[in-house]
């Protein structure tokens, strides 16, 4: 099937790249396959007075923001995602409990943390509502680790999260 | 280790690691610190070196300036400074 999906890709955004051109914009035929994409929605044989060949129902998907994201190159653990179309235009109609509850469910964080911060705030113009949870191990502040969410009131819709929490492991002992 | 402990640690160790005079020590938190294994000299200045790390119960014991800081972290069983850690 991936040869079938692989022909129309060639024919389909080769047509489109020849109407940039022919529009005089031949600097951005390398941003079109960036910026869409062809996606199978069906999948039949067709057989008819022709030899049977295979037809493909597509639809042509665009996109609509980026989405970042960010690994751990050690562990492959998320750090963070950030979606940028929800940050701007926020306000503070939704209450503080409110962006509370929608901040703990997308974070889930553990049973050892403590929310240290949560406010709306306004940076760069931009209203949101920030949480932070900070990690507590053996009753100790544990450095560096916390959970981070923001949200946008307006939206109603968390859209930046910050995850760094690990398990301690005490030394014992003579130092490594 | 005591905080008034630590707090003598990290008076008595300044000079040695360049903390200036006219820094104030301004506050001693114990902390769960991660470190960086097999690193014998002190870390200066962040990011860490890379590799395997460790986590230790220490001391860190902030002296400030004028819009400045300097950090002295303290093995909390051994008494010995692991890190020093500088505003920009």
């Amino acid at each position: 099937m991936s040869q079938e999906l692989d022909v129309a890709n060639a024919f389909y955004f080769g047509m489109l790249e020849n109407e940039i051109r022919a529009a005089g914009q031949p600097e951005a035929v390398p941003l079109l396959r960036s910026h869409a994409r062809l996606r199978l929605l069906a999948e039949r044989v067709v057989a008819g007075e022709r030899e049977p060949h295979i037809a493909l129902t597509l639809a042509v998907a665009h996109r609509l923001t980026d989405l970042d994201i960010r690994v751990d190159g050690e562990s492959g653990e998320l750090v963070s995602w950030y979606l940028g179309f929800l940050a701007p235009h926020g306000d503070e109609s939704m209450t503080a409990e409110e962006a509370i509850g929608v901040a703990t469910r997308t974070a889930n964080p553990p049973p050892d943390t403590k929310l240290e911060h949560a406010a709306y705030e306004t940076m760069g113009g931009r209203t949101i509502f920030r949480a932070r949870w900070s990690h507590e191990y053996e009753g100790m502040t544990v450095e560096d680790d916390f959970i981070e969410v923001l949200v946008n009131g307006k939206a109603r819709l968390p859209f930046a999260m910050t995850w760094r929490y690990r398990t301690p492991k005490l030394a014992t002992g003579p130092r490594p | 280790m005591t905080r008034d402990q630590a707090m003598a640690v990290a008076e008595s160790a300044r000079a040695s690691f360049g903390v200036p005079a006219e820094f104030a020590l301004k506050a001693a938190d114990k902390r769960i610190v991660e470190l960086v294994e097999g690193e014998t000299k002190v870390v200066a200045d962040l990011p860490p070196e890379p590799g395997p790390r460790y986590d230790l119960v220490a001391w860190v014991v902030s002296f400030a300036g004028p819009a400045a800081f300097v950090q002295l972290t303290i093995d909390d069983a051994t008494g010995r400074v692991v890190r020093i850690r500088r505003s920009g």
